[in-house]
């Protein structure tokens, strides 16, 4: 998405430089703020960001909403390059955590799920019958409890 | 009884003594009713007298049924025993044998959360002390069906597996839809996981337990296949307004023995109080899943009050029900004043009522008929104490002249059985505490005896209030009007006088009008009656009084929880505190938190079923919902909408992306600023 975006660039009419410059700041402190909330070591968000900002320094200029959806969906992407790397290095045995089961974003799966009880061993259970005694001869006939 | 052979011996003991029992409670009223009938002045007509005896009848048999057990009661603490269930809490802690785990329930439904998991991780702890934990598996079952308490639940239970270092032991579960509210609840977890326990304890969300008591309940039920459910006793704890610690203080200086008592005569057909309760899963399954009753009626509709029925139903089996009637390490928090208990009540009420249905329902043992009578009664009593008041008055001022009550050698006597029988049981608290050696505990004796005369004046005040209000729920409930069964109200205090003076200004204004009416009519009659008229007055401040903040320094109500409080209640502070400082519970909207952040949002995905086949009917809608959420922002959208993203896996993607893309004003305006 990232490259076809920056493909149509080329059809955009040309923004004032200064104009242009501070949106491309607003959309990297975009991404930035984005890669902070991902807790990753201050060392690794800068090259991240610094990935970036190259990959979509080739792209030509754009508006605040387009760079910004770009800055964006470009981040999203080099995270979950990142941690696929991360997981596919890491050792076998995963860390007993309730969180280690990280769904991917962009492609939920239902496998990937936490468990966060144990497997269901399903049972029936029937409702308890009701049914009332009478104790007086009544002209109202005998009444029956409902059960489901 | 028992589904397995004949005469058992504590159903021959249990007939011996309710034969006993229920004869003194027979003599007792038979003497007091022939007393005040046989004295009433001869002018007074049949009928008023009929209306005179017959309540006063009814109102001295439950006040004799009550005496009675305390009688019961300190005879089992100073000479009996032999009939318990459990182990005793000075004897060693068993060895639990069991492969299978039981399971410890935490129904909730948008509690507070930091409470309810602080209390959860004290047990926790508190079963780790005494080396078995392994026995145990806890869940926590949610209803919650407010968004962020959902979110905030999830996220808790997350810190909380951290803490203790358990993935395996403590499991979360939240139900999309809340039928039949808690007892739905605990069948929706024995349909799922059922099969894996033979045990489980329920708990409120508000209950503690210690270890040991959880493990000797597990040995009992172990030991006595013959029982369904064990019931521990309950003592509050936990609050610090007057009337909490009033009622926390009473609690712990006549509950013993009234447990004791009641035991003495339940044995194997006891009562269930809803929680802090041990049950066989598979008895519970097979005979406690509770029918709909037909609408149309008041008292139509599901089942309020589950628990007096499902013990009900598990005897009607033949499963035993009994109460560890000695038991420690059972506790819960009482409501913090007196608006709240009353509030309370008019759920419990409208719970109690409906069990007039159970009562004529075939197979249900009888001795339980008497138990969902006695919960009916509880309320019932007032209406007629408050008719039974209203027929003095009338007395009083259609025959100015007489004298109801002639001071005679009989009413003399009548007086003075009646006031025994209110308040000499109190002595019984005293007796026990020497006994025991706790009186320290109790704040000494100058403390415990100021403690005993202040909650005596405190309860002789409040009991006309209450006589009000069952009385108003009473004639509500059968007039048809339904009682809203919410979240329950539980820390509190500090009521303001416009609030006391909406809820009980009305009380004040008909004891204001009630007390002149006598003091013109009939002033004897008001003297007499002056204890009841002065409650009604005064209850505005009464309720402003009860709601007020006291120190646990001071002497009054001191109790030995206050005192030498329990590991677990040691442990539950800290943890409180603890929980209370994670930033799960500080985050002011979890929804913003999880649309936003890319870890919350993670984590939230990792909950939630992914969805296959959407209509297109749904799917039109959610996208408006989408487009509205990010033109307006989340304050555009109302809970149960939030609740619908929540469950949404596909929206949720969505709209992470696309908050994240929003131009910068309406991305700051609507969410980086309330992260």
């Amino acid at each position: 998405m990232t490259e076809q975006l920056a493909q149509t660039a080329s059809s955009h009419p040309t923004l004032d430089s200064s104009t242009s410059m501070n949106t491309w700041e607003l959309a990297k402190k975009r991404a930035n703020a984005y890669l902070k909330l991902h807790r990753l070591p201050e060392t690794e968000r800068e090259q991240l960001l610094t990935r970036i900002t190259s990959k979509l320094a080739r792209a030509g200029l754009f508006g605040e909403q387009e760079l910004i959806q770009l800055f964006i969906s470009t981040a999203q992407a080099e995270v979950a390059l990142l941690q696929a790397q991360a997981k596919a290095d890491s050792s076998p045995q995963k860390a007993a955590q309730p969180t280690h089961s990280v769904t991917d974003e962009q492609d939920g799966k239902a496998d990937n799920r936490t468990q966060t009880g144990p497997r269901f061993e399903r049972s029936s259970i029937r409702v308890a019958p009701l049914q009332a005694i009478t104790l007086l001869p009544s002209s109202r006939p005998r009444q029956r409890l409902i059960t489901k | 009884m028992s589904e397995h052979s004949g005469q058992i011996p504590w159903q021959a003991t249990a007939l011996r003594r309710r034969v006993v029992f229920f004869s003194a409670i027979a003599v007792l009223t038979g003497l007091a009713t022939f007393w005040l009938g046989a004295n009433l002045p001869s002018e007074l007509g049949f009928l008023w007298k009929l209306l005179v005896v017959v309540p006063f009848a009814v109102l001295f048999l439950w006040l004799a049924l009550g005496f009675m057990t305390a009688v019961a009661g300190i005879w089992v603490l100073n000479f009996g025993g032999q009939n318990r269930i459990a182990s005793a809490p000075t004897s060693p802690l068993p060895q639990l044998q069991t492969r299978d785990t039981t399971a410890i329930l935490l129904p909730i439904y948008n509690e507070d959360i930091a409470y309810v998991y602080a209390g959860l991780q004290s047990i926790y702890q508190s079963l780790e002390k005494t080396g078995q934990l392994q026995h145990f598996e806890f869940y926590i079952l949610s209803d919650s069906d407010d968004a962020s308490n959902w979110l905030r639940e999830e996220a808790a239970w997350s810190a909380l597996c951290r803490t203790v270092g358990s993935v395996d032991r403590i499991h979360y579960r939240r139900r999309k839809h809340r039928t039949k509210k808690k007892s739905g609840n605990v069948m929706d977890f024995c349909r799922r996981w059922g099969k894996r326990h033979p045990y489980m304890v329920v708990l409120d969300a508000d209950s503690l337990m210690t270890g040991d008591a959880l493990v000797r309940l597990v040995d009992a039920m172990d030991r006595n296949e013959r029982v369904g459910l064990i019931q521990t006793p309950l003592y509050t704890i936990g609050l610090d307004t007057l009337y909490a610690r009033g009622q926390q203080f009473v609690n712990r200086i006549y509950g013993p023995i009234f447990f004791a008592g009641l035991h003495w005569w339940w044995l194997g057909e006891s009562q269930y109080w809803g929680h802090n309760v041990i049950i066989r899963t598979q008895a519970f399954m097979g005979h406690c899943h509770l029918p709909k009753l037909p609408e149309g009626g008041a008292l139509g509709g599901e089942i309020l009050s589950h628990d007096f029925v499902e013990a009900a139903l598990l005897s009607r089996a033949g499963w035993e029900t009994w109460l560890a009637y000695d038991m420690e390490g059972s506790f819960e928090r009482p409501p913090p004043t007196l608006m709240d208990s009353l509030k309370r009540d008019r759920r419990w009420c409208q719970g109690n009522l409906q069990h007039w249905l159970i009562i004529w329902a075939h197979g249900i043992p009888n001795l339980h008929r008497f138990l969902l009578l006695g919960g009916i009664m509880s309320y019932i009593s007032s209406l007629i104490w408050l008719g039974w008041l209203v027929v003095l008055t009338a007395i009083a001022v259609f025959y100015p002249k007489l004298t109801l009550i002639p001071l005679t050698p009989e009413n003399t006597a009548l007086l003075v059985m009646t006031l025994f029988l209110l308040f000499f049981y109190k002595t019984f608290g005293i007796a026990q505490a020497i006994r025991k050696r706790t009186v320290e505990h109790f704040g000494g004796i100058l403390g415990l005896s100021s403690s005993i005369l202040m909650e005596t004046f405190l309860s002789m005040l409040t009991a006309p209030v209450r006589m009000m209000f069952y009385s108003k729920f009473v004639v509500q409930i059968l007039q048809g009007k339904r009682a809203v069964w919410g979240t329950q109200q539980r820390t509190g205090g500090g009521l303001v006088w416009a609030d006391a003076m909406r809820e009980y200004g009305w009380i004040s204004w008909t004891g204001l009008a009630w007390g002149v009416l006598l003091l013109i009519a009939n002033p004897m009659t008001f003297l007499w009656m002056s204890p009841v008229i002065a409650g009604l007055v005064f209850s505005v401040p009464l309720g402003m009084l009860t709601s007020v903040q006291t120190s646990l320094k001071t002497n009054l109500f001191r109790t030995p929880d206050e005192v030498a409080p329990d590991y677990i209640l040691q442990a539950f502070e800290q943890n409180y505190a603890a929980m209370l400082a994670n930033p799960c519970m500080s985050t002011r909207d979890l929804f913003i938190r999880v649309l936003v952040d890319p870890l919350a949002f993670k984590q939230h995905m990792t909950y939630i079923p992914q969805r296959t086949n959407v209509p297109e009917g749904t799917r039109q809608q959610r996208e408006e919902l989408v487009k509205r959420l990010l033109e307006k922002g989340p304050s555009s959208i109302s809970n149960s909408e939030r609740l619908v993203i929540m469950e949404d896996a596909e929206m949720l993607t969505q709209l992470h992306t696309q908050v994240w893309q929003l131009p910068e004003t309406q991305f700051h305006e609507h969410w980086m600023s309330k992260l």
